[in-house]
């Protein structure tokens, strides 16, 4: 039950007394990446940035400026899947990331990607949101209490038997976001969430965005339209693989 | 706005329904599209726009209903004689590129006409690099197409549809993917292909500032059927 | 009474595993429409409606008839029906699996302890295979809208086509394998060894008991269909003694479509069952059985069986089996007369038409001469020996003649049980036509008509010893030349003996002048032209009453046997006289250098020879082997 309720908790500021004061929740620094097929043109240039907890923050460009790399570098999924020459350092929470595998950014940061059809493997809405409690080993009564709160959440409890491709975008949208919160993550990573859904559909999704804020979560959306996120707390502009 | 008044693509009377239990999709949709004028087509997700699209490219059939370009009826049209009249691209590009070059890519509808004797061999080289031009791909002509971007393979696709030059061309929700400039470029490159070229377009999307920024006309979709707007 | 749907998924994987495998394993086209009437009640009964099944079925209808017109092309009827019920059950069972949801049978699958990255795997390959279909359909669409023509074009250019498809629908696959497996990862897939389960499946009672009943229920239909029922031979509980043996085969009506059998057992009701060999070897049964009639032979020391099957198709192979409860010999197979072969046969019965013997008939058969031996056991054996060897070399012989004299001593059981012990391997699969020669006869050849069975169309009190028969475009008469021997006249008497001459004279004269064959073939055991003239009497009586006969009523060959040599006369108006010997016997009638009668063609001391005749339509030629398959003569016939 404890797990289960502190995803409802508000949380505190990320600043703990006695530590350093520039320490943000997530800190980017000198972050370079160029992939192995060109060598010679560095995607992520220099790029350093600051994300406070429980933020949403809005990460814009346009198409080819890098975007897409970095949500694959802070969830893992570089170098993991995709080789090149990486160097800086990322740090969540004070702990360095660069390095780790993919197990192990999983165990902080939630990835969604962009398009849902693409990402949904369970026949219904709660196995879909079950599936990642389920990777976990979690308790079967932890799994469902995860799993129940989450649809509450989001709004998806009438659709927990329904089967999640033959919902609306917005809809779907939100099951993925949904089977990424059942882990518990503390930050979510958003890579071009609206992309594939209509006015209403961004609405929803928007509208989430907001209360898992107020939940205590940490927040990176990534799109190329600095308007799309117009609760964000902050706004990075990135051009050519550095922020401006 | 310049109107092509020989070029006139006509829906009447659309009736759709995917079988016999299923809700009807058109009912009665009637709309005309006219050359030298990009029209947009808009209406809700769900609403009918990609099954209009399919029904007036042949890919489907319609329960009742006429289709006509400049009074031809498209209804008896094999799909490589209608891929001449009308250019499609798809949401998804990817499932319209079928070579390992950009250049391969663009000649291979153009030797398909060559083959039906409506072109000259000698035409294909300077057909291809022009449309490439046109649509800002010369510098790719040699890529792997499947390793383009998507903005890029979009322009691919459609330069390769555009180069058959048909009457019409017709595109599914082309901007989801695109970032301001991008759409803008798009934009331009359609405008571009509707005054040099004397093109009818139609555009469906749901994208409100695009529709704002080129369209020339627009048909609303609504309850199976089209306004004018 | 119980829902399909309420079952436990895994209830439902062991019952379609258990409807299959039983479809699979039974051969027997019954018990398969059993098994599919079985399955679509287990379906109904559960709440699968008659109308979906129908639905089901409908579906498959294109799928079985393809199955069914592959088979059938080649006369496999049995088989190709076999093959499609086995499909229909298949396919009617997948509606078993279609009562439950994907997620049901993942965990289930999880639960019987499959891997579950196999179980996942799986799941998503169902998942995306429509949108997989989806995306191929529009590559499809999109090439055809480039130019490219797909349906009236050349194979090649379609294969082509195909090949260029293939591109994007790959790439498109690769990049949702790429997507998918990313997701899965960040959503921590595989952290852990092992992973638990939102949900749990639980066996109810009805489960439990339907996955214990179920596979023994369809294995009933296993048991029933593989023939256990109807026991196959079990040689070991019966000794040799009383094992059905000495099987010869003959015929006592038409070739085209009867078969007689005899063979030697032990006394009890007996029968030969057949089956033709297509449908024995699609469903391993023995459709049909005839009882035999028993011919107890020196007070039953020795039975004899005959049966004679009627109802049989022309040209068509049959295997057959003879015995009776757990004594059954070994698979036999014969071959009826084929239709052109038959059709020459009909129109030289005389059967209404004028017309000539048919010109179409084509066939093979060989005669033999006297088998009788110097030393029983050794020189049987050496006949069996040559024999086959001949019949190997010699395709399509389709049936043995036999000049008489087959045995020394015509009562000695010993005589008879080695000479059928030596001519059941090939005559268990080819008729034997007899007549019988001197030593078969005491006055008359009364043991050699209770072993044979043959045609019972000769001459009132004479059947059997007289008859006729046909095959393809030739008429053969079958005389007992020993009517003419001594004993049989002084034991008839003055008055009896030409009184059954006469008959026997009437008959045959009618019986050849009513055939209208291409070609007569007359077999005695006594020659008319014999190489010596030993017996002047007999021989000179067979000229006397017969070779008229046989002249005026064009009459071809006539074959024979007695002296123990090969001998063969030139045309006697128009008849040429064949003599052979088959066994190992030494002439004492014929040495070499002794003077020749002029009508004499061809003579050899061979001591055995077999002749082989090939007949096709107008020609006719004989091929004469010795005992060691060399050719020693040959000539032919011409019309």
């Amino acid at each position: 039950m404890e797990k289960t309720e502190s995803l409802n908790k508000m949380k505190a500021g990320h600043r703990k007394d006695g530590e350093e004061e520039d320490m943000a929740f997530i800190e980017v620094r000198d972050l370079t990446f160029a992939y192995d097929e060109d060598r010679e043109r560095n995607v992520i240039d220099d790029m350093s940035f600051d994300i406070e907890k429980g933020t949403v923050t809005a990460l814009t460009g346009l198409s080819g400026c890098g975007k897409s790399t970095l949500c694959s570098i802070m969830t893992g999924v570089i170098p993991a899947h995709e080789s090149g020459l990486l160097s800086g350092s990322i740090r969540v929470d004070g702990e360095e990331m660069i390095g780790r595998t993919m197990r192990e950014f999983s165990e902080k940061i939630g990835y969604v990607m962009q398009d849902p059809d693409r990402q949904i493997i369970a026949t219904t809405v709660e196995d879909e949101l079950a599936f990642g409690p389920e990777n976990i080993c979690l308790d079967p009564q932890e799994i469902r209490e995860r799993t129940d709160s989450i649809m509450k959440l989001l709004g998806l409890e009438q659709f927990a038997l329904a089967d999640p491709g033959r919902l609306s975008g917005g809809q779907k949208q939100l099951t993925i976001i949904g089977s990424v919160l059942t882990l518990d993550p503390q930050i979510l990573i958003m890579d071009e969430p609206f992309s594939h859904l209509d006015e209403e559909g961004r609405a929803l999704v928007g509208s989430i965005m907001q209360k898992l804020r107020q939940a205590g979560k940490t927040i990176l959306a990534v799109d190329h339209d600095p308007a799309a996120i117009p609760f964000a707390d902050r706004q990075l502009i990135m051009e050519h693989g550095g922020v401006i | 706005m310049r109107e092509n008044n020989a070029s006139v693509l006509k829906a009447g009377g659309i009736t759709f329904r995917y079988s016999e239990n299923s809700p009807l999709i058109l009912d009665d949709f009637t709309a005309e599209f006219t050359g030298g004028c990009i029209t947009a087509l808009t209406g809700k997700n769900g609403c009918g726009k990609t099954t209009l699209a399919r029904i007036i490219m042949g890919i489907l059939k319609p329960e009742k209903g006429r289709l006509s370009l400049n009074g031809e009826d498209l209804a008896g049209l094999s799909l490589a004689e209608t891929g001449r009249r009308i250019g499609y691209v798809m949401q998804d590009p990817g499932r319209q590129i079928f070579s390992t070059s950009v250049m391969d890519e663009m000649k291979y509808g153009l030797e398909n006409m060559v083959r039906a004797g409506l072109l000259d061999k000698d035409d294909v080289e300077s057909r291809a690099l022009e449309y490439l031009e046109l649509f800002d791909l010369s510098g790719k002509k040699d890529a792997f197409p499947f390793a383009l971007s998507q903005g890029e393979k979009q322009r691919l696709v459609l330069a390769a549809v555009t180069a058959l030059e048909p009457g019409f061309l017709m595109l599914d929700e082309p901007t989801a993917a695109l970032d301001p400039v991008r759409r803008a470029a798009l934009g331009d490159h359609l405008k571009k292909v509707r005054d040099e070229k004397g093109c009818g377009i139609i555009v469906i999307t749901h994208d409100r500032s695009f529709v704002a920024d080129c369209a020339d006309r627009e048909v609303r979709m609504q309850n199976g059927g089209g306004i004018y707007v | 009474m119980y829902s399909l749907a309420g079952l436990d998924p895994r209830t439902k994987i062991v019952m379609i595993a258990a409807v299959s495998t039983a479809a699979m394993a039974v051969g027997n086209i019954w018990m398969l429409l059993g098994l599919l009437v079985f399955t679509v009640l287990i379906m109904a009964l559960g709440g699968v409606s008659p109308a979906r099944q129908l639905r089901q079925a409908r579906g498959a209808v294109s799928m079985v008839i393809f199955l069914f017109i592959l088979q059938a092309v080649f006369g496999r009827w049995v088989l190709g029906g076999i093959l499609c019920v086995r499909l229909m059950i298949v396919i009617m069972s997948a509606l078993i699996l279609m009562t439950g949801h994907i997620r049901d049978y993942l965990l289930g699958l999880i639960q019987m302890k499959i891997p579950y990255e196999i179980a996942y795997m799986v799941m998503i390959g169902l998942h995306f295979f429509p949108v997989l279909r989806e995306e191929a359909r529009d590559v499809y669409y999109s090439i055809q809208l480039r130019g490219t023509e797909m349906k009236k074009t050349s194979l090649h250019a379609r294969l082509a086509a195909y090949m260029k498809i293939s591109l994007p629908i790959l790439a498109g696959a690769m990049s949702r394998a790429r997507d998918m497996s990313v997701s899965m990862e960040t959503r921590r897939f595989r952290a852990c060894q092992s992973r638990t389960y939102l949900r749990k499946l639980t066996l109810t009672a009805k489960d439990k008991a339907l996955m214990a009943v179920f596979p023994v229920l369809c294995a009933a239909f296993i048991f029933a269909g593989s023939g256990v029922m109807n026991a196959l031979p079990a040689d070991k509980a019966a000794s040799p003694e009383k094992m059905p043996s000495q099987i010869i085969l003959s015929w006592t009506g038409d070739p085209a479509e009867t078969q007689t059998v005899s063979w030697k057992g032990d006394g009890s009701i007996q029968y030969v069952k057949y089956a033709s060999a297509a449908g024995h070897e699609a469903t391993g049964y023995y459709s049909r059985e005839k009882k035999a009639a028993i011919t107890k032979i020196q007070e039953g020391r020795y039975c004899r069986y005959s049966a004679q099957i009627t109802g049989l198709r022309p040209g068509t192979e049959y295997c057959y089996t003879v015995g009776a409860g757990d004594r059954w010999s070994a698979q036999h197979d014969f071959a009826t007369e084929s239709k052109t072969n038959a059709a020459a046969a009909e129109k030289s019965s005389g059967s209404g038409t004028a017309a000539s013997g048919g010109t179409d008939a084509k066939f093979s058969f060989m005669s033999m001469g006297d088998v009788q031996y110097q030393l029983r056991d050794r020189d049987y054996r050496i006949w069996g020996e040559q024999a086959r060897k001949v019949f190997a070399d010699n395709k399509k012989i389709r049936f043995g003649l036999m000049m008489g004299d087959m045995v020394d001593k015509n009562a000695d059981m010993k005589d008879w049980n080695s000479f059928f012990g030596a001519a059941g391997d090939i005559f268990s699969s080819v008729p034997m036509m007899t007549v019988n020669g001197n030593h078969e006869t005491s006055i008359g050849p009364y043991t050699y008509m209770k072993m044979m069975d043959l045609p019972k169309n000769g001459p009132q009190g004479l059947k059997e010893e007289i008859y006729s028969f046909d095959y393809g475009n030739c008429h053969f008469v079958m005389l007992n030349s020993g009517l003419f021997m001594d004993e049989r006249r002084e034991a008839m008497g003055q008055a009896a003996w030409p009184a059954m001459m006469k008959k026997a004279d009437a008959w045959l004269q009618a019986d050849l002048k009513r055939s209208d064959a291409k070609w007569k073939i007359v077999c005695m055991h006594h020659p008319a032209y014999p190489a010596e003239n030993n017996d002047p009497k007999l021989y000179s009586s067979i000229r006397s009453h017969w070779v008229p006969i046989f002249e005026k009523q064009g009459v071809d060959l006539v074959l024979c046997g007695h002296q123990h040599v090969y001998m063969r006369t030139k045309p006697i108006n128009g008849i040429t006289y064949m003599m052979a010997d088959s066994g190992q016997k030494l002439s004492h009638y014929y040495r070499q250098g002794d003077a020749l009668p002029a009508y004499v063609k061809k003579i050899s001391t061979e001591n055995s020879t077999f002749e082989v005749y090939k007949v096709d339509g107008n020609r006719f030629s004989v091929k004469v082997c010795n005992g060691d398959n060399k050719v020693i003569d040959a000539f032919s016939l011409k019309k």
